[in-house]
């Protein structure tokens, strides 16, 4: 695009992102053990550690969600979930309550094919396909609900639609010693992904995933009821990915630089506080 | 490839509901227009609301300024369609004295220039200028979408109608564009009546009502949207759904046999109430008597019905005694209709007593519309004739001849 936005169009391309966000669905992983923290998750999930005093991890997340303007969460946990779900309650803390607003706790639950405990991050959403079907969005908004950071999810939908790509990743760039410990990415110079790797161990690229994803909601249905119906494909990060970029699906990565922690040791949470207290941080 | 920041558009409303208009006679006397009674358990602005609920606007400032309480009390906080909680809201302006001598509405257009903060608070890049006293089911969408096509600066709402000098009315060039607009002309150039529902470009509101402020324009009708004609992008956006508007007592009367006909669908146009100010919240449902005869009506909740009803419109909390008779009337609420009394052909204010064998009003031939005010007590066997009108809390004794 080139030449300055007109006031008219800026108003078009407003309403289309207003109507694409209320077309939007938000899921979020909440099951995870998170085993690193140690005592701090004996007794309660990794979202619902408490943080900065008087948020728990999973505020940063819902509050990136409303302030985004998407309003409908569903919060997929596994793992100790009564304090998340005292904590999540009907959702009115973060206005998540009216008539096409809700945040939602999906539980694992036993279907018809004997379901069971969640083998991985696609398998959960697959699991709950039928949440999904039941909101019928254009777009799944995938995130983790432990990380730290101040995001707003509007720009990377509107990205991903402008792109045209099937699914678009969030990634950073990190210290190229830290990169084995997530999903790496190479991408082209328009940004669109032409290479994937789960926690390599020895990484080739400092792009990382945030585990922050937006999918066009048709391609992740009929690409988990592809590969994961058979229990071939249970990650995204080790399975879903690598399949995509082979299958030629255009895969697009959104940079992002603000402040992002995904606190999984004790270290990092013990930093992360640390961060609060400091001035100057982004 | 770079992408701009993007803001998600932003809309909010305002909702002119001041207003007292004399042609109401009693009804009005206690309450501004558009928190009229009407269908039983709504009140008229509910259609506004409703609308905007359903078309996802979140924002809304109900501009009030004659006796606002009974209106306080039914839009609450909005919850009951959906404008609470965080970012959004449903919020009654009144008029205020502020730093540089804020005063009195001295008309509609002056009214949101009064509140343009509350469009700058939120931000919003469309400003959508409704009116709480009509009752229609429209979809905001599709106008703004329209609007945005268009890239105008206004977008006016217009209806065919018989040409009369209650409207403004419009002349559109084939792509919609109003070439010349006129506020209740003599003699219209067109049949495209404005319905007062406007949707602005927020900069080119704050621009024109600033101008206006200047040279000491109050209306939109008569100021605003002539100057805009001739220096702005100006577009009409044909409806040609059901509109009415409740300016008289005869067009509140029609609307509410709009509603026995069917032309008003309430389930249909999803309309949404407070009904714990409709008086149904912890109220028991509708018990009809054994002697009981009901045809065409709506009757609401918390009725008990032993006489006859037709063609009639009822709301919550009404006792019609064995051997009454209720034909084409409107009864506004918690009111009770004794033994053996007729009424027909008469609006009556919510808590009305109407005694022991009375008459009220007659058939059409007899004479205009009857009105009894708001807590009045029609004595038993008093006859109250078509046409005429009892006063709030008056106590009408038998034979009154005088009418309005």
């Amino acid at each position: 695009m080139s030449g300055p936005i007109t006031h008219r169009e800026e108003l078009r391309a407003g309403e289309r992102l207003a109507r694409d966000l209320r077309h939007s669905l938000a899921l979020i992983l909440a099951g995870g053990v998170g085993s690193r923290l140690n005592v701090l998750v004996r007794q309660r999930a990794k979202p619902a550690v408490p943080f900065g005093g008087i948020y728990r991890l999973i505020d940063f997340t819902l509050s990136n969600l409303i302030n985004s303007g998407l309003e409908r969460v569903g919060i997929l946990t596994q793992y100790l979930p009564y304090s998340l779900t005292d904590h999540i309650g009907d959702g009115r803390h973060w206005g998540l309550v009216g008539r096409t607003r809700e945040v939602r706790i999906l539980p694992p639950h036993q279907g018809a094919s004997g379901s069971d405990w969640y083998l991985g991050t696609a398998d959960a959403i697959y699991r709950n396909l039928g949440y999904i079907h039941r909101h019928d969005p254009e777009f799944v908004l995938l995130l983790s609900g432990d990380h730290v950071y101040h995001m707003d999810y509007a720009p990377m939908i509107d990205a991903h639609v402008r792109a045209g790509a099937d699914v678009t990743i969030a990634v950073r760039r990190v210290p190229m010693e830290q990169a084995s410990d997530f999903g790496t990415v190479h991408v082209d110079r328009d940004s669109y992904i032409v290479g994937f790797e789960e926690k390599p161990a020895v990484p080739t690229s400092n792009l990382i995933s945030m585990g922050i994803y937006v999918f066009s909601a048709r391609v992740l249905v009929e690409r988990l009821m592809r590969w994961t119906s058979t229990g071939a494909a249970p990650d995204f990060g080790h399975h879903i990915f690598p399949r995509m970029l082979s299958g030629g699906d255009r895969m697009f990565a959104y940079e992002w630089s603000g402040y992002w922690e995904d606190v999984g040791t004790l270290r990092a949470y013990f930093d992360s506080h640390m961060d609060l207290v400091r001035a100057e941080k982004t | 490839m770079s992408f701009r920041g993007v803001k998600p558009l932003r809309i909010v409303a305002m909702i002119l509901a001041g207003g007292r208009v004399g042609e109401l006679s009693v009804l009005t006397l206690r309450r501004p227009k558009s928190a009229l009674p009407f269908a039983g358990y709504y009140r008229i602005i509910d259609f506004p609301l409703s609308n905007l609920m359903r078309a996802g606007i979140q924002n809304v400032g109900i501009l009030s300024q004659y006796r606002p309480a009974s209106l306080i009390d039914h839009v609450g906080v909005g919850e009951h369609w959906d404008f609470a909680g965080l970012g959004r809201g449903a919020k009654i302006l009144p008029p205020f004295r502020g730093a540089d001598a804020s005063d009195w509405y001295r008309g509609n257009a002056d009214a949101v220039y009064q509140n343009l903060n509350y469009v700058r608070d939120h931000d919003a890049d469309l400003v959508l200028v409704l009116s709480g006293d009509h009752i229609y089911s429209m979809d905001y969408r599709e106008m703004i979408e329209r609007h945005l096509e268009r890239g105008a600066d206004l977008t006016i709402a217009v209806k065919r109608m018989d040409r009369d000098e209650r409207f403004g009315y419009a002349v559109l060039d084939q792509d919609g564009r109003v070439l010349d607009y006129e506020e209740k002309p003599s003699h219209p150039k067109s049949d495209l009546a404005s319905l007062t529902i406007y949707l602005f470009d927020a900069r080119a509101l704050t621009d024109a009502l600033t101008v206006l402020r200047a040279e000491g324009g109050v209306e939109f009708g008569r100021h605003v949207i002539p100057a805009m004609v001739s220096a702005r992008r100006v577009f009409g956006w044909e409806f040609d759904g059901y509109w009415a508007y409740t300016r008289t007592v005869e067009s509140y009367y029609q609307a509410h046999q709009d509603l026995l006909s069917g032309r008003i669908d309430v389930d249909r146009w999803g309309v949404r109430s407070n009904l714990v100010d409709a008086g149904i919240a912890g109220q028991p449902p509708l018990r009809i008597g054994s002697g009981a005869k009901i045809e065409n009506s709506f009757i609401s909740s918390a009725c008990v019905v032993e006489g006859a009803v037709e063609e009639s419109v009822i709301s919550p909390g009404v006792i019609i005694e064995r051997g009454a008779i209720v034909r084409g009337s409107v009864i506004l609420g918690r009111g009770r209709i004794a033994a053996g009394a007729r009424v027909e052909r008469a609006i009556v204010d919510k808590a009305v007593v109407i005694g022991e064998g009375a008459a009220v009003g007659g058939a059409a031939a007899e004479g205009g519309l009857t009105l009894i005010g708001k807590e009045a007590r029609v004595e038993a066997g008093a006859r109250i004739p078509a046409g005429a009108v009892v006063q709030p809390e008056e106590i009408a004794q038998s034979a009154r001849g005088d009418t309005a």
